[in-house]
């Protein structure tokens, strides 16, 4: 559940997919383009970062009404290039279906007729999951994590933990979210979790005129081995998981337990080469990640390039935290820091160096990614582009 | 805890150091008779805390044992449903939820509290927040089965610290007794939660993995809709029954895995 880079050999991550708003790719991320855009009428805010990329069910999905965040995740697992094994694993982070408007609107209407209830069944119990491993062939362990916004992250430390163990040597995972609709946009703004600005530049993580975070929707998957066939894009080096047992919504004031998910993850590691930011752009969590960066790295903290990719993407919910990752695996690759786009006036509360507007080349080393959720959920992963032992 | 069997994959062994369950529903004879067990009414929807999460708190409390630092795993079913918080919205239109106005002015009319009420992660949440739970956890989501595949990364967390598995579901309301008679013809539904805690030294009775799905194995005495909930309640039939040996197979709608139980 916890440990770093000590205790642990790392998981190879061999191959990687993405579906991201605006059809954007890791490199159009890492160069600072967004994709958060006008939103069709009835969305308010109406703005926000959807996937443009068209999903549709399979011809052969066996029910009449599916899941967007279930085709995401299709869409991503299928982009997903691996070779045919014997027994993959498979961890999937798929949140918040039973928020999606069709089945709102189906079950509103039918909860109480039995007959009509099979149209809504791709929404519920286990298939989303075993139909996943079905269409890719998983005869493994398999398992449906939901930690909210940190649910990508933590798939990944599960899937890690797998290999680990030699539960099996090859584990398939994959995160998707989609509450870019009217009805995931007002559970959202009505919390008041949303920027309520009607402007493309709205999302501006650390930047002292933020006003909450500005939705996206996308998935992701990636392919993570035990083994070391040909060149990995990366690795996934340590993790750290924790509570904060403070608030459900709030950021919490006592940052030991978030500390302790970072400090897990780092293992024997005490500095990095970048931060990939939680960095949703509220006005209280920014200044509190900040603190919490001072605190991990000390002094350290103020030269590490830290940035935050929900500026370009939104905030992709339960997946945003597995995008992060494999957007901060090719940074290291590409020795890229990817921008904080829109952070123009910098809070004097977030006074790190977050990268602001236009990429950064950095040094060759590990990174940690950190996501923190509704919930009080605190997630991080130290990753590193080569086999760092 | 993790030995290496004689196939590639490594079996994990948990030991059950304590076991509490808050149930409610159409709760079997034999189940509401085992030790530490309690039956109450179904509850609703309190503020922000779904009835699932409610029973997680009260089946955890009733372990009566210092969890702060525990590695925290839960197997969450509906923790209840939320319809009733959309109903309003689609009256008020006169048609369907998402129609003209919606975005204006009839989604203001949906109640801040209700995407926390959404979220699946409520049972793990509202766990930490009302008890102070603050090591590592493992939210899972619709997942009985996943109970099996899981039980590595248990074993592994218990090397370091005591292990909290905890199964929750309010799966008794009309949203989903409608769907779960449709699945499954059983008309008798359990909910509830059941807390298990795995200690390096438990004395209760031993968990296992066991890789073959078919065969022999150890019945409820009634057919029972309790989604997610089946293998803690497995395990406290085991207890209820004072098994030494049993095997049980935990059977979701798409897939089945099966764990063994001995007792010392």
């Amino acid at each position: 559940m916890s440990g770093g880079a000590r205790k642990r050999p790392p998981a190879a991550v061999l191959s990687s997919s993405l579906v991201l708003p605006g059809g954007l790719d890791a490199s159009d991320v890492l160069r600072g383009t967004s994709a958060v855009t006008r939103l069709p009428p009835e969305h308010n805010p109406g703005i926000g970062a959807p996937v443009t990329t068209a999903v549709e069910a399979p011809a052969d999905f066996p029910y009449p009404i599916a899941p967007r965040a279930l085709l995401l995740a299709l869409e991503a697992a299928g982009r997903l290039e691996r070779e045919h094994g014997p027994r993959y694993g498979l961890v999937l982070a798929l949140s918040c279906l039973h928020a999606e408007p069709a089945y709102l609107e189906h079950t509103l209407v039918h909860h109480l007729h039995p007959e009509r209830m099979s149209d809504i069944l791709a929404f519920c119990a286990d298939f989303p999951l075993e139909y996943l491993a079905s269409r890719l062939g998983v005869t493994g362990p398999r398992v449906r994590v939901d930690s909210a916004c940190a649910s990508g992250s933590d798939a990944l430390a599960v899937a890690s933990e797998w290999l680990e163990l030699g539960v099996v040597d090859d584990v398939i995972v994959v995160a998707a979210s989609s509450m870019i609709d009217p009805v995931g946009l007002t559970l959202f703004r009505n919390l008041r979790a949303l920027s309520d600005e009607d402007d493309v530049t709205a999302s501006r993580p650390f930047d002292r005129r933020r006003r909450g975070f500005v939705m996206g929707e996308g998935a992701a998957a990636a392919w993570l081995s035990s083994r070391l066939p040909g060149s990995p894009l990366g690795f996934v080096c340590g993790h750290g998981r924790s509570m904060n047992a403070e608030a459900f919504t709030a950021m919490p004031t006592d940052l030991d337990a978030m500390a302790a998910a970072c400090l897990d993850a780092l293992g024997p590691v005490r500095s990095v080469a970048y931060v990939s930011a939680h960095g949703t752009g509220t006005p209280i969590g920014d200044p509190c990640e900040t603190r919490l960066y001072k605190r991990v790295f000390g002094g350290d903290a103020y030269r590490i390039p830290t940035s935050s990719i929900k500026s370009m993407t939104g905030h992709c919910l339960g997946t945003s935290s597995m995008i992060e990752a494999l957007v901060t695996l090719e940074g290291l690759r590409a020795r890229i820091a990817p921008p904080t786009l829109n952070l123009e006036e910098p809070d004097p509360e977030c006074d790190l160096d977050y990268v602001p507007l236009v990429p950064r080349a950095i040094e060759d080393g590990f990174a940690l990614s950190v996501a923190f959720a509704f919930g009080g959920h605190n997630s991080a992963l130290l990753l590193a582009s080569e086999k760092p032992w | 805890m993790v030995s290496t069997a004689s196939t590639a994959t490594a079996v994990a062994t948990l030991h059950l150091a304590a076991c509490r369950a808050v149930l409610a529903g159409d709760v079997p004879d034999e189940l509401a008779a085992a030790p530490g067990t309690r039956c109450v009414e179904m509850r609703a929807p309190h503020r922000a805390t779904a009835p699932g999460a409610s029973y997680a708190v009260e089946a955890v409390t009733a372990l009566g044992a210092d969890l702060a630092d525990a590695a925290v795993f839960t197997f969450a079913g509906p923790p209840g449903s939320a319809l009733h918080l959309f109903q309003a919205g689609r009256e008020s239109a006169n048609g369907p939820l998402v129609s003209a106005g919606f975005g204006r002015e009839r989604s203001r009319r949906i109640h801040p509290f209700t995407v926390l009420l959404a979220l699946q992660n409520q049972v793990a949440a509202t766990l930490s927040l009302e008890l102070g739970l603050r090591g590592p956890c493992c939210s899972t989501t619709d997942s009985a089965a996943a109970f099996v595949d899981l039980l590595p990364n248990m074993a592994l967390a218990t090397r370091d610290r005591p292990v909290l598995a905890v199964f929750a579901s309010a799966a008794n309301r009309a949203e989903h007794r409608t769907r779960g008679i449709h699945q499954s013809g059983i008309t008798s539904f359990v909910e509830g939660a059941v807390a298990l805690l795995f200690e390096e030294e438990g004395e209760l009775g031993s968990v296992a993995s066991d890789e073959v799905v078919g065969g022999p194995f150890t019945h409820p005495s009634s057919p029972r809709y309790a989604p997610v909930l089946e293998p803690g309640l497995s395990i406290l039939l085991a207890l209820a029954r004072r098994l030494d040996q049993a095997r049980f197979e935990i059977r979701e709608p798409q897939r089945t895995t099966a764990f063994r139980w001995s007792r010392p």
